[in-house]
């Protein structure tokens, strides 16, 4: 079922905003390219809002004291720290156990929708 | 992974070539006149020879912080493992009665005692020939005096080029597995400053071993009482050296590199897991280079010597097993000579498939030269 959330317009690239959605809390980031993710907002962690932390440039680097800020932002929750990726809501360090739910979007006439099932 | 062919799979247990292995990964042998290394003097580089033969040279010795009044046999040796006034581990034949007939080791991996050449504090040079004289010594007096021996390189890796070249010119011996070093040095050993050790050890085929040195002491220091020290000072070691060689990204470069850690006993690999993978899961940016789990690291590229294995029950370290999927980890390790040597006997209460795993089949996966040199 598709729920309607706010005008694109009321998010620039590099910022993030809650909506509720059937009562759920749901975390909406807009990437530096402009485009929208929604995870759901509680880390799978310990559950803290992570609307609460930072939209961070993701930090890589194929060698030691090799850092690299990428242009792909990630979510870092405010309580420990756990990163999420905004496509899929992996958690970067533990991709495979450790995620957070991510809502598919779509921008329809300049408002962001989202997609939930029940 | 299996470690029998298809043909030999279908014979009977006791049939298979694998069926009576036992692969001991810490045995420890020591020259007859013990550190003094006046063994080594027909082996030793001619202008260093003289150090130590005390003519026109002397060399200070190993150097030996650790001061104890434990309350162990003589010789810190197994009470039935006792040969008169010998040096212990310094009579191939003694080693042979007690460990290969005695205690059905089939494949002992010998790797010195109390003989790391990279805790020398100085005389980097002198360190260096140590070493290429103890390996030569090794190969004369142990290995080609006993077929079913394997040995260790010893190396100074204060001079990491040096000790590449050693790891090279020793490889040559069939029957040389693994690289010996000590846990502690100056530098952790994550550090790229060693990455020509892990690069040597790699392109010959060998496992790098860790054990514990005489210059090893607890987090605190030396404590007030040996038990302290036991307990503590290589589990410790063990834990800091394996989360050194991961966050600096050691096995993400080298996936190939396999390390054993000895005598820090079994129960250390899972409190370290747990609590690195948690950490990471919080500061991974700190370390991007690390691109997995520590825990994966841990589970494909170290291996824990069981030494002592009975600090958990059988079913305690079955369950510790279970909970952190390391039926890989574990290789069998006795410590011979020394008074808190573990038995095979201890493994007996293991389920059959772990219990053969930590006999052979895991050191047959960590020990590129272990398949072919015994034929299975």
């Amino acid at each position: 079922m598709k729920h309607e959330l706010f005008p694109l317009s009321e998010l620039e690239p590099g910022q993030m905003r809650t909506a509720v959605v059937d009562g759920i809390e749901v975390l909406v980031a807009r990437d530096r390219d402009g485009t929208v993710y929604a995870l759901r907002n509680r880390c799978a962690h310990s559950g803290a809002r992570l609307s609460g932390g930072r939209l961070l440039e993701k930090v890589v680097g194929d060698d030691v004291d090799e850092y690299e800020l990428t242009d792909e932002l990630v979510v870092r929750c405010p309580w420990h720290g756990y990163e999420y990726e905004l496509p899929t809501g992996r958690c970067i360090a533990d991709p495979r156990r450790v995620r957070v739910r991510a809502y598919p979007l779509t921008v329809e006439d300049g408002t962001i929708w989202l997609e939930k099932g029940k | 992974m299996a470690v029998t062919s298809q043909a030999t799979q279908d014979l009977g247990p006791e049939q298979r070539p694998t069926a009576t292995l036992l692969i001991d990964t810490d045995v420890h042998e020591m020259p007859s006149k013990g550190l003094t290394m006046q063994d080594l003097v027909p082996y030793m580089d001619s202008h260093w020879a003289r150090f130590l033969t005390n003519d026109g040279g002397l060399w200070l010795g190993v150097p030996k912080p650790i001061s104890y009044a434990a309350p162990v046999a003589k010789g810190g040796v197994r009470e039935d493992w006792i040969h008169g006034d010998a040096l212990p581990g310094s009579v191939l034949e003694h080693m042979v009665e007690d460990l290969i007939e005695g205690e059905g080791v089939t494949t002992p991996i010998i790797n010195g005692q109390l003989f790391y050449p990279t805790v020398l504090p100085g005389d980097p040079e002198f360190a260096v020939a140590l070493a290429a004289a103890y390996n030569d010594y090794q190969v004369a007096e142990w290995l080609d005096r006993e077929p079913r021996l394997c040995g260790s390189v010893h190396v100074a890796a204060q001079v990491p080029e040096r000790a590449a070249q050693e790891i090279d010119r020793m490889a040559e011996h069939p029957r040389v597995v693994q690289v010996i070093l000590p846990l502690l040095t100056d530098k952790q050993w994550g550090d790229p400053f060693y990455r020509p050790v892990w690069e040597a050890a790699i392109r010959n085929d060998l496992v790098v071993v860790f054990h514990h040195s005489m210059a090893t002491e607890t987090l605190l220091g030396w404590p007030r009482y040996y038990i302290e020290w036991h307990t503590m000072a290589a589990p410790q070691a063990a834990q800091n050296q394996v989360m050194s060689l991961i966050v600096n990204g050691t096995f993400d470069r080298y996936p190939e590199l396999k390390v054993v850690m000895c005598e820090g006993g079994v129960t250390w690999v899972h409190w370290l897991m747990w609590r690195l993978d948690q950490q990471y899961r919080e500061l991974r940016a700190n370390v991007p280079w690390v691109k997995r789990l520590p825990s994966e690291h841990i589970r494909s590229n170290v291996r824990a010597a069981t030494q002592p294995i009975t600090e958990v029950t059988a079913s305690e370290f079955v369950k510790l097993v279970e909970m952190t999927e390391t039926q890989d980890v574990y290789v069998f390790a006795t410590d011979y000579p020394h008074f808190d040597a573990d038995s095979a006997d201890v493994l007996a209460a293991l389920p059959e498939e772990l219990r053969n795993r930590i006999r052979y089949q895991n050191a047959l996966e960590t020990y590129p030269r272990l398949k072919g040199l015994l034929g299975v």
